[in-house]
Order: structure tokens, then sequence, then C-alpha cells
């Protein structure tokens, strides 16, 4: 009966809590960021990463490019595209926020270009629970979304940015 | 002046001739249907609908998703019905489809004299009507805007009985094929995770590989992926696991499948929306066949289908962008001693 579990929501959280204790302890060479308690997270993971591929859960790994996030939102975690011993194919990230996805993307749409990256949106206007835009710089390109999911608890959105070596 | 019995003689011989000559009867039923899921109302989209009217299958099943706009349903249903020639369109709700009723509303209810169940959440029908080849079994699992079925399809469930007495009827009624279509994902490879058969057993997902349907079609991730044939076996895939990867649930990997041997999972969610690069990173893209590259990420389009009573074949149809191709069929054959034990893993069906 762990579908009626009153603690079932805890046990992934406490998980994350736990890891991210250990890097921050170690460094781990990674840019942190600061983690928040993630309400409601999934219980399992929203992408199951091959052990041959590095992640890290709610941290950033070394060598993913400057790339703004969302203010307030919550760093899920981060992961290579590519095997260790493969050339590097890029990376993915992911976050969660309380805010919609337009409120989301209208602030990248302002935030990429000023950092160096080209931000073109979906020609959708009318969409509203999943927006999506391919951004590049010189050295990537990739996508940029933000999408309403149902979590147990409540609705929160994804912000996922997926970056391939150009 | 022919008499009556010779011209019926000469029927008859035509009838045979023909029956030698392409190896089926001449009135054999065959039909094609599209689908493809994730549209928006874009470009891609507007391509999409186009395709779909210049092929003009039989049926088209909308994989959900449709607008992912609050407001967008009669547009969206409108831009479709000025477009099809005598294509029915079919719906699957998906998670962003916020009123589904709308959509029934604006873009109607075909087959509704053909469909058991409840549509658009969860129904079946028959097809051809006259001679029916397959069942089409439409379920929404994890789909929770106000759907009047129950969706969760654990074991014990309405909705878990209402499918495995659709999937062992249509056996028992000698139909050939069993398409089972729904929104959301159990396996995927670019970044969603399972919210098909969450308990513990993935006593649905299970269920259904058990049973060895034929294919189901699913949308929800914007992109396309076509699992290996995938079976369980009562020792080493008693369940097919989220996650990881067991090659022991893969039968055939390549474009030749054999009807029976197991089941094709396969995501069509090309319809309009913008497409994700591929996770080689994820473990369940193992269980897929591996042909869509990042390139691809910018082609769109549908799947079109044709079933006839020993065959059913797959191709990919762009409606934009260019470089992806896709084909694969699924045959009946009669099994010999001297297939490989995998292909024989038909026999090993749980009962």
């Amino acid at each position: 009966m762990y579908a009626f579990c009153p603690l079932r929501r805890w046990v992934p959280l406490s998980l994350l809590v736990v890891l991210f204790s250990g890097l921050a302890g170690s460094g781990g060479g990674a840019r942190l960021q600061a983690v928040s308690p993630v309400p409601g997270a999934p219980q399992e993971p929203q992408i199951a990463t091959d052990p041959g591929f590095r992640e890290l859960k709610g941290a950033l790994l070394e060598g993913i490019p400057e790339f703004p996030a969302y203010p307030g939102a919550t760093l899920i975690g981060s992961a290579e595209r590519n095997r260790p011993d493969e050339k590097n194919r890029g990376y993915r990230i992911k976050w969660t926020t309380v805010d919609r996805p337009a409120r989301v993307m209208a602030w990248y749409a302002k935030t990429l270009p000023r950092s160096g990256w080209t931000y073109v949106p979906d020609d959708d206007p009318e969409e509203e629970d999943e927006l999506e835009a391919k951004i590049a710089n010189a050295t990537f390109s990739g996508y940029l979304e933000a999408e309403t999911e149902d979590y147990p608890n409540r609705e929160l959105t994804d912000i996922v940015v997926v970056l391939a070596r150009k | 002046m022919g008499t009556p019995r010779s011209c019926a003689v000469a029927l008859g011989a035509t009838f045979l001739l023909a029956i030698s000559a392409f190896g089926i009867p001449p009135d054999t039923p065959e039909f094609t249907f599209g689908a493809a899921g994730d549209f928006g109302t874009g470009r891609a989209f507007k391509a999409t609908v186009g395709a779909v009217q210049q092929r003009n299958p039989d049926f088209f099943i909308a994989l959900g998703d449709l607008t992912q706009s609050s407001t967008g349903e009669e547009a969206w249903c409108r831009y479709w019905n000025d477009h099809l020639t005598s294509t029915r369109l079919l719906i699957v709700p998906g998670n962003h489809d916020t009123d589904i009723a709308r959509y029934v509303r604006y873009c109607g209810s075909p087959f509704q004299a053909m469909i058991t169940g409840t549509y658009p959440w969860q129904y079946y029908f028959d097809y051809p009507p006259a001679t029916p080849l397959g069942r089409f079994i439409v379920v929404s699992p994890s789909i929770a805007n106000g759907v009047p079925v129950v969706t969760d399809y654990s074991a014990g469930t309405p909705g878990f009985a209402f499918v495995a007495n659709a999937i062992d009827n249509a056996r028992r009624s000698g139909l050939k094929w069993v398409i089972v279509s729904m929104h959301k994902n159990y396996i995927a490879t670019f970044v969603k995770r399972n919210e098909v058969s969450t308990d513990r057993g993935r006593t649905f997902m299970t269920m259904l590989l058990d049973k060895k349907v034929d294919l189901i079609l699913q949308g929800h991730e914007h992109g396309y992926a076509r699992s290996k044939q995938l079976t369980t076996n009562p020792s080493t895939c008693p369940v097919l696991p989220v996650n990881t990867f067991n090659d022991a649930c893969v039968v055939d990997g390549d474009n030749d499948l054999v009807k029976g041997a197991g089941t094709v999972i396969q995501i069509i969610s090309t319809g309009g929306k913008g497409l994700r690069l591929v996770e080689r990173s994820d473990s369940e893209h193992q269980y897929f066949v591996d042909n869509f590259r990042d390139a691809d990420s910018e082609t769109w389009g549908f799947g079109e289908f044709t079933v006839t009573p020993t065959e059913l074949s797959f191709s990919f149809v762009r409606s934009a962008g260019q470089g992806f191709n896709e084909s694969f069929r699924i045959k009946e054959q009669h099994f010999t001693e001297e297939m490989s034990p995998r292909h024989r893993g038909v026999s090993e069906q749980r009962e």
C-alpha cells in the first residue's frame, strides 16, 4: 500500500537532501545552486539516466556553459548527453517553479539575449501549458521548454534546457 | 449468348484466377489509418494536417495534447474539418487538453455506432466495420482533466478490466490485430518518465505485454521513437522494467517483425509542437530503435499504417523538415522448429 503511505512524498525528498549534503561537502567540481525542498517531487526520476552517463541531482555539472537560472526555481539536476569517454554531446538541465510557463518564457526571452544566447520561440502564440524555444550560443544549440506538470500534490512548471554541442 | 450456368462458371473461374494470381481473394479487406500527437496550432501542425489530407487514410488517431490552449478547441477542430477529405478524426485525451468535451463538440464523434465505452476517454471499435481486422482500444492513464472514468489502470480497476476484456474478446472473435492508444508514456527516450503504469507491479503494462497486443501508440514526448518488439516472459522478463534496461524483454530490433511475438511501443509526437532531442543517456533508450537523430528534431509528420489480414506495415509521412525516414512491418508467420527461441517466445505466454 505504498501509494497510500503518508510519508511517501518525503522519501525522495530525503534522498535529495542527503545527496545534496554529500555533494556540497565534496565540492564535486560542480557549480552548486541553492537547493530548496521540492514539494511533491515525482516518485521516479524524470529521466532514468543510464549509470554510464554523469548526472548530478540538485547541481550543475562542471562544463555546463553559463545559463541563467529562472529566479526562485528549484534545480532538480543536470546530466551529460554523452558517456565520459565519448565526444562531448552537450547537457540537459532541469528546474521546477511555481510560476506559469508564459511567465517563465517571457523572462527567458528577455534575459537570454543579454547573456549571449539567441532565443527563437515556437510559432504558436496561443499555447499556454507547454512553451518551447530554440536557443543557441557560439558553442551550443538546443531547446528550452516550460511545461506544466501534475505532481502528486500540486501543479508545477518544469523548465528543461537541452544543449547539443555544435 | 451466355446461359446463367455459363455465367456462374465464368465468375467462379475469375474468382479462382484472382486467388491464384494474387494469393488473396479480390475482396480482402485492407485499410489505412494515421496517428500522431502533440499538435499545437502553428505551421508544423498545419503542414501535418495537409499531409494527412494528401494521404487520406480511413481514419486518424490524434494522440492527445491537441492545442494546449484553453480557448483554441473550436479553431483547432475547424482546421481539421476544413481540410480532411474523408478521413475520420478520433481523439485521445492528453494531459494539456483541459476541456476535452469541447473537442468532442467541435471535432465530432466519429464511429459512434461502432464504439464500445466512453468516447473519447476509454473506448474501442473494430475496423473495417463489415469485416473487422483490428480492434482499436483507447485509454487515458493518468489523465486528470475532468475525465469521467477512473484513469488509474492498475489491476483491479475498472479500466484494467475494460482493456483486458476488450483484448481477450478481440482474440476470441478472431480479430487479427489489437492496437492500444494512449497519450502518456511508459518507457521513453526524451525527457518523460513512466506515467502509465505506476503501481509497484506495473500491472497494466505487464498485462498489455503478456497479452501481446501488437502495437501501443502514444504521444506526450515530443519526438518520434519506436521500441524494439518487446515481450514479457515468466523467467527472465516478468515485468518490463522502467528506469533501466533488460535485454531479456527484447524479441526483435529490426524492421521485419513477426506477428504475435511481442509488442511495439511507438511514440509519434510529431504533430506540430517543437521536438526534443533524443536522450541516449536515458537507460530506456536501449529499448528503442536508435534512428531519430538530433538533426531530425526539425522533422514533423504522422505515422501511416496499412493493415491487411497478414501484415501491418508502417511508414513515417513527413509534413515538414527533411531527412527522417522510418518504416517497419509486422507480418504473420507460421512458427517452425528452426525459428529462434526468441521468436518462439510467443508460446511462452503467461496464462
